[in-house]
């Protein structure tokens, strides 16, 4: 009796050996490889992406770049619209800020060196307090987009554990997770965060948690049930798709399978849930310090900015330069947040996958 | 369809029950009182008031008291002159407000509901018609000039928050062309621009949807067939293809409405709008604890309401789809 493995292999390895010597030095398309060849055909998406990895850097290096303080302020008494010079009185830069991370400060040190007290002029004029628009726009930014990224991150984690360990689980366990989900979706929860955010208030703290901290949870909150159902279901049906089972028949261990066969393919639906998150808790956080609930001047946001807009606006002088560049400002990241989201939806779709570039 | 009912009834009592011990529990552990704000008053009426609202029993007795008509204080259960100071919630009693001294928080929603509401009906009303009017649009000339603006339009509205629009709406049709009064309620012209720009999203979300599920739709044999046969476009489109194309909006309107509600907490403040929105910030930020509750449980209930009737809707316009197990 010979080897029942042996015999397998001997039934067609001629052609088999010529299919591989074929495809040798041929590296296979990845997942990954596809979709971005499919997004860099979708020109407006791609644009999208280039343009928010410049907001991004520009926000991120803010401190470094030769921008006015965001909160120094002059009594001017009144808006002045974009100029390209700085009245004598303001032309040198101060460099006072808020209390600054410890890399931030080590970033204003650069800027010192490299431009001195040279500062942007007005370009997008300044404020009822005199303050720099430009400056607190790209400051604003920095909040804004670090609530998003840290509100996003805590609703990816929390979501995709919880709807993982769901359906690995199986049985009443899963029926009992996604029951409470099911619960807490009823809850009106927009209204349970701001009614928190309410209680919390400027200077108090909940249960020892600081009011930021407080922020970002109830945000993440807000948004890790979708994740938690949309994970728990792609991994269900993975759980028992052919080449799941393939794997666990050819004795593949639990971590080789979840490491090589489920992660990947979750991460692709995960990755455009997230694009399609990041909008929304944009929103969230420019709504809820819109209210009075979110970060608290000195710092600003872009939610902060449009409530100093409609306050500063009145029927006899229209300082529409602090509307328009704020709203322009919000409105141009959020577009490109969804372009992106949906051209990645459509590159990362496995139903298309096969169309378009593989030809 | 009873049973529906039942079983939806039996969550709303469920989460209910939920959101008043956790509003009630986390209210009370937040620091401050009512009491204790910038005008603060004697220590001796501060602690008279507190007598009088029972604010210095336990919490456990407090929270007894504000849920149910048990009516502890006349029993004789928890000290006190032998009153309650009021109903309690399941006695449809919210008690009196701590902040608007002269109100019960009953009388101070039923002055602010029915302007959120008329303002919520009048957004949802255009959104619905300018939204099914643009994707109707997109959908009768796929390609054209107009449809790739509308399409681009309603992805910028989707994008944008209805106070940014706000603010350009008044920007431009308040100051720059005076048309418009600035903020206020009760005239007809003062409700348009806050309806626009609290529908405005919404309408952008609607519009989106009626694309897809119109392009869906003209796609279908029944179409094919209708057209075929002679029918003029106007009909096929307006009687056989609307009708599956517009589901996907009916099962939107549940999360447009709570959208809405959301929304006006914001635009009523922008226009000065005295609806029940403000009331929802402020009375958790003032610690009245009574209206805090109130509009929390206001809010819950009508966010619950509007899904139901939202599930019933779809069961009818499409009677393949079964009642969901809630």
């Amino acid at each position: 009796m010979g080897s029942p493995a042996k015999a397998r292999w001997d039934l067609d390895t001629a052609p088999m050996e010529q299919v591989l010597k074929k495809l040798a030095g041929r590296r296979s398309q990845g997942l990954w490889a596809i979709a971005w060849a499919r997004l860099k055909q979708n020109r407006a998406a791609f644009l999208a992406c280039w343009f928010l990895a410049l907001v991004g850097a520009t926000s991120l290096l803010a401190p470094a770049l030769p921008l006015p303080s965001p909160i120094v302020m002059h009594a001017i008494g009144e808006p002045v619209g974009p100029q390209i010079a700085w009245p004598a009185a303001q032309g040198k830069f101060k460099g006072e800020y808020w209390a600054l991370s410890s890399i931030d400060r080590e970033l204003v040190k650069l800027r010192g060196k490299a431009f001195g007290t040279w500062q942007t002029p007005p370009l997008l004029g300044t404020d009822s307090k005199g303050r720099d628009l430009l400056s607190r726009l790209i400051w604003g930014s920095r909040t804004s987009l670090f609530v998003a990224l840290a509100a996003t991150l805590t609703s990816l984690i929390v979501g995709v554990l919880y709807g993982a360990v769901a359906a690995l689980s199986g049985g009443w366990v899963d029926r009992l997770m996604m029951r409470v989900v099911d619960g807490l979706y009823a809850l009106p929860f927009t209204f349970v965060v701001i009614f928190v955010l309410g209680l919390v208030g400027a200077t108090h703290s909940l249960a020892g948690l600081s009011r930021e901290s407080v922020f970002f949870l109830a945000i993440g909150a807000l948004y890790w049930l979708s994740m938690a159902r949309v994970v728990r279901g792609q991994v269900l049906s993975l759980k028992h798709a052919e080449f799941v089972s393939a794997a666990r028949a050819g004795g593949a261990s639990m971590g080789w399978i979840l490491a090589v066969h489920i992660v990947p393919n979750v991460l692709s639906l995960v990755v455009v849930f997230l694009t399609l998150t990041i909008p929304s808790v944009i929103l969230s956080e420019a709504f809820l310090s819109f209210l009075g609930l979110g970060v608290e001047p000195p710092q600003v946001s872009w939610g902060l900015l449009a409530v100093d807009a409609l306050e500063a606006a009145s029927p006899l002088r229209v300082y529409w330069w602090l509307i328009v560049f704020p709203s322009l400002a919000l409105a141009t990241v959020l577009f490109a947040l969804t372009i992106l989201g949906d051209g990645l939806r459509e590159a990362l779709d496995p139903a298309a996958l096969g169309r378009g570039v593989l030809r | 369809m009873a049973g529906f009912l039942v079983r939806r009834a039996l969550w709303f009592v469920l989460t209910l029950w939920a959101v008043v011990t956790l509003a009630f529990f986390l209210m009370r552990a937040a620091p401050g009182g009512p009491f204790s704000g910038e005008r603060r008053a004697a220590a001796s009426v501060e602690a008279a008031l507190r007598e009088r609202y029972h604010l210095d029993w336990p919490l456990w007795k407090q929270y007894l008291a504000y849920v149910g008509p048990l009516e502890l204080g006349s029993r004789g259960w928890i000290d006190g002159d032998g009153s309650d100071p009021f109903g309690g919630v399941l006695a449809g009693d919210l008690g009196p407000s701590l902040k608007y001294r002269d109100f019960s928080v009953g009388e101070v929603l039923a002055q602010s509901l029915p302007v959120s509401l008329e303002l919520g009906a009048l957004a949802l009303v255009f959104a619905v018609v300018a939204g099914v009017g643009a994707g109707l649009c997109c959908a009768l000339r796929p390609g054209s000039k107009l449809d790739l603006a509308l399409h681009w339009g309603s992805t910028l509205g989707v994008a944008l928050p209805g106070f940014v629009l706000a603010s350009v709406l008044i920007l431009v049709f308040v100051f720059l062309l005076p048309i418009f009064p600035v903020a206020g309620w009760g005239r007809p012209s003062q409700a348009i621009l806050p309806a626009i720009a609290l529908g405005a999203p919404v309408a952008a979300s609607i519009a989106r949807l009626v694309r897809a599920g119109m392009f869906e739709a003209l796609g279908q044999d029944y179409v094919r067939t209708a057209i075929a046969k002679g029918m003029p476009v106007r009909i096929v489109v307006l009687r056989h293809a609307l009708r599956q194309g517009i589901l996907p909006v009916i099962s939107y309107l549940g999360p447009a409405s709570a959208g809405i509600l959301t929304g006006s907490l914001v635009i009523e403040k922008i226009f000065f709008i005295p609806g029940t929105g403000q009331h929802f910030v402020n009375s958790a930020l003032n610690r009245d604890y009574t209206l805090a509750m109130g509009v929390t449980i206001l809010y819950t209930a009508l966010v619950f309401f509007l899904n139901t009737l939202v599930d019933i809707c779809y069961t009818l316009l499409d009677p393949r789809i079964p009642l969901e197990e809630a």
